[in-house]
């Protein structure tokens, strides 16, 4: 077992380190579309992009605070019940709204574990 | 939790590997992306627009460490992109921390004693000399408790009416828009008549991104099938999810709302019970000053539409007359229609005029007094409506919709505020612009500026910016930040406590008025201005002799002592909100005046018995329902205007062919003292550019990113071109937030002669590449 533990750790650390440590590559203060247009496109399609909720909410600015995979507080401004509920029902590794929710259109997945129900108040209020 | 990058591997390893062999070990929060250990959420408002979002400040280690919307409020728990980052505005390297006095073009730090001593003694020789000679300017954005006081101060205290404040320069138009229609400021209805709307009718304002968090609503109520008509030049994003864009040569606006109303009744598709029982017609005959007023009837109304036919205003505008039949029939046939405007209409010369002409449409169609039904104007500041439109912190007004050439009115605040009769002065002092202008020539002496930054967002600012660095006038800036484009100009810079760093109270767009309870300390130095204010007031009455007065007018100990007096103030009022006591303001997540006792739950909807109004019985006891009560001398009518079609002051002639625009991103407030310091939303939009549409472009030869030299009559600028099908032909738009690029350079100090608004939206510009 002990064995297997290492061998994981070995396969899981780059991941981990790439996760938290990431920087990103220089722009020369470059619009995130001219690099990123097709997931613009996707986010523009949908309701983040109606409401104009840009890519430095999700994940900072490039050059000072970049986060490639956004955590949990990137959603809490608007999202805080529901972030609430993430926290309190998914394991360490599950926490994510992206485990049920397409990132950039910010939609339910097809392959959400949990389509109804696990948001207490079922979804956005209208 | 700090963490080195080797104990951050070996613990995000030893988490995947527990993870692999069945445990649940977390990682640290902040690691994880998620709530950073914050100890305490406290309650208030966010410190951007008028929208007035209720906001929970994540406090921890006496730092502001995260935000979440408050779902209990009326933007139930949604901010808008730089609502997000509200944390970062607390700790940017350019807080002003102490007291500072200008020593030739640098600035050295003093203490607190030297600066009010300093203070002190050049008000006190300016006022001895002459009482008109000082002044105060203040903001939309200062807690209420900080206007009403130093309109205690300046009107009942000095006797001088020399304070105004910026929503002069945003929602002058729209407060004297309602009061001459309706009788008294605010809006009568409330943002829950959005969810009772089907149809929006939303003109010169860019909500996508001015008015994030109000858009979002609208947009949820298309969804179930709300039409929405946008009148803007700009093709904006807000524009996305309009059923009908109708686009117009920028000023001619007027001739649209007038064949609305042309369309509305030649179709006979207005409500003549609704006109018969609660409006009256007036027309204006002579702009004066003053102007000269007379009644009219609905055939003389009738008579004035003659002019407006949908031809004729197509002629005028450029906006097709199928759009403004079209238009008319979806506002006059929906179940319920709200209207929403912002600066576009309130920044012209004739704001007002436009202002009432919104109104007329819902008066002569009865789309007003039920739910889903209003004219509701946006508002552009946390606290304009609450603190200065309100409060009174303008030239010409008195708390609580008092007017100062009124007599009784002035009597009233005389005993009210304990100050000999005779004392508050009956003609209004200079209005914004006409401080400045004032400033620049010496006659105001020594001015006072607090929580705004007119250096930058004064029309054709550089005029006024030569007044306010002279050499023979004394100018204090109270800041949250230095320098600014207006504290680089004083003579004495006072460093100022930001949002939850005091607290008091905001009033937004809805009526709606919420406590923003304290959170941290200030840093260094830095003082909550109503600590100063007081402080000031004492020493400066102490100066004058006037010790005795000063214990009788300035004895607070804190924010709630004032708001107490402000409650008092309001009592009898229309404004009536004794009831919004500072306990339960606490505990509320805003309540909406009037609000006469403490078991009243607020007014959703005025100048109705039917929906709720609890002065509609007191001012007006015979009403059956619908009461103007305001308009005590149009018999509780409300006035249908007849405003005739007239343009910008400087339209685009053959030497300044296009018309130039100004206004919002959405990532950036006002002057972006507190926006540009976030370095997300500075990324996401680092400076200013011009944007023109690709047919212009192509006829100046000019593409996207090509530098370009834009000048009006008052100044010229350099910017890089955005070419974007927004802009209608002929109109350019450049966004206001840059102190580096300041657009108000080229923009036109005249102003509207009802409100003394200024018209920043519309000036004749000449482009050429650079």
């Amino acid at each position: 077992m002990k064995r297997f533990v290492l061998v994981l750790l070995m396969l899981v650390l780059p991941i981990s380190a790439y996760s938290a440590g990431k920087t990103h590559m220089k722009t020369d203060g470059q619009d995130c579309v001219e690099c990123h247009g097709n997931q613009e496109q996707v986010w523009l399609d949908g309701k983040h992009g109606l409401m104009n909720v840009k890519c430095v909410v999700c994940h900072g600015n490039p050059e000072q605070n970049f986060a490639p995979k956004p955590g949990l507080s990137r959603c809490r401004g608007c999202h805080a019940e529901k972030v609430a509920d993430v926290e309190k029902k998914l394991s360490a590794k599950e926490r994510t709204c992206f485990l049920c929710h397409d990132n950039h259109r910010v939609t339910v997945k097809d392959t959400a574990k949990v389509k109804s129900g696990f948001h207490q108040e079922g979804g956005a209020p209208k | 939790m700090k963490m080195t990058r080797r104990q951050l591997l070996k613990y995000s390893a030893a988490v995947a590997a527990a993870s692999a062999i069945g445990l649940d070990i977390a990682l640290p929060k902040e690691l994880m992306g998620a709530e950073a250990d914050v100890e305490k959420w406290v309650k208030g408002v966010c410190r951007y627009c008028g929208a007035g979002c209720g906001v929970y400040a994540g406090v921890k280690g006496g730092k502001v460490v995260a935000v979440k919307g408050d779902k209990d409020n009326w933007n139930k728990g949604f901010l808008c992109l730089k609502g997000n980052f509200l944390p970062a505005i607390m700790t940017s390297p350019d807080r002003a921390k102490y007291p500072l006095l200008r020593k030739g073009n640098d600035f050295v730090k003093i203490s607190w004693k030297e600066a009010m001593d300093l203070m002190v003694d050049k008000f006190a020789a300016a006022y001895t000399a002459d009482p008109q000679s000082v002044a105060f300017y203040g903001s939309g954005q200062a807690y209420t408790e900080e206007s009403y006081f130093m309109n205690k101060v300046f009107k009942g205290g000095l006797g001088t009416n020399n304070i105004d404040g910026n929503p002069r320069l945003c929602m002058a138009s729209a407060a004297v828009g309602y009061v001459s229609t309706f009788g008294k400021d605010e809006p009568m209805g409330a943002y829950d008549d959005m969810y009772h709307a089907d149809c929006f009718f939303i003109v010169g304002s860019n909500m996508a991104e001015a008015h994030p968090v109000i858009f979002r609503i609208v947009n949820e109520q298309k969804k179930r099938g709300a039409k929405i008509i946008m009148v803007d030049p700009r093709k904006t994003l807000s524009a996305k999810i309009a059923d009908l864009h109708m686009s117009f040569t920028p000023g001619t606006d007027l001739a649209i709302l007038n064949a609305m109303a042309h369309v509305i009744v030649k179709e006979n598709l207005y409500s003549k019970e609704y006109v018969e029982k609660y409006t009256v017609f007036k027309t204006m005959t002579d702009p004066g000053p003053p102007p000269k007023i007379e009644k009219t009837d609905w055939n003389g109304y009738v008579k004035f539409l003659e002019d407006y036919s949908p031809e004729a205003a197509e002629k005028i505008s450029g906006c097709p007359k199928e759009d403004i039949i079209k238009a008319a029939h979806l506002f006059v046939k929906s179940k319920a229609t709200m209207s929403f405007w912002c600066m576009g209409l309130n920044q012209r010369t004739r704001g007002v005029w436009v202002n009432n002409m919104m109104h007329n449409l819902h008066l002569l169609t009865g789309q007003i007094n039920r739910p889903g039904a209003t004219s509701f104007s946006l508002t552009g500041q946390p606290n304009a409506c609450g603190g200065v439109r309100d409060g009174g912190l303008l030239s010409h007004l008195l708390p609580y919709g008092r007017l100062i050439a009124n007599e009784k009115d002035r009597e009233d605040m005389e005993k009210f505020w304990g100050v000999p009769a005779g004392r508050i002065q009956p003609k209004p002092g200079p209005t914004a612009v006409e401080m400045f202008r004032d400033f620049g020539t010496g006659k105001i002496k020594a001015m006072w500026i607090a929580c705004t930054n007119p250096g930058q967002s004064l029309p054709n600012v550089d005029a006024y910016r030569k007044g306010m660095e002279s050499n023979n006038t004394f100018l204090v800036v109270s800041e949250a930040y230095h320098p600014t484009k207006t504290s680089e100009l004083a003579d004495l810079v006072l460093p100022a406590a930001l949002w939850v760093e005091k607290d008091g109270t905001y009033g937004q767009s809805e009526r709606r008025y919420q406590y923003v309870e304290k959170a941290i300390n200030p840093p260094a130095e830095a003082r909550p201005d109503l600590d100063v204010m007081i402080e000031f007031a004492n020493k400066l009455f102490k100066k004058l002799d006037l010790e005795h007065e000063a214990k009788k007018l300035f004895a607070y100990k804190n924010s709630e002592d004032v708001w107490n007096e402000i409650r008092l103030c309001s009592k009898g009022t229309a404004y009536d909100f004794m009831g919004m006591t500072r306990a339960r303001m606490k505990k509320a997540h805003g309540i909406q005046w009037p609000c006469p006792t403490e078991d009243h739950p607020g007014t959703l909807r005025r100048y109705t018995a039917k929906h709720g109004d609890p002065l509609v019985k007191k001012f007006d006891p015979k009403a059956e329902d619908v009461s103007f009560y305001g308009a005590k001398g149009d018999g509780n009518r409300a006035t249908i205007w007849l405003r005739p079609h007239k343009g910008p002051a400087e339209p685009p002639d053959a030497e300044y062919p296009f018309a130039l625009t100004t206004g919002r991103q959405i990532e950036h407030w006002h002057t972006g003292t507190m926006t540009l310091k976030v370095p997300e939303l500075k990324r996401s939009a680092p400076t200013a550019y011009v944007e023109i549409n690709p047919r212009d472009a192509a006829k100046l030869g000019v593409k996207s990113k090509d530098k370009v030299k834009i000048t009006s009559r008052r100044g010229s600028i350099v910017l890089e071109a955005k070419v974007m099908d927004v802009p209608r032909d002929g109109l350019v738009f450049v966004p206001m937030h840059y102190p580096d690029k300041m657009i108000n350079s080229l923009t036109n100090d005249a102003f509207d002669a009802l409100s003394k608004q200024p018209e920043y939206k519309i000036c004749a510009v000449k482009l050429e590449k650079a």
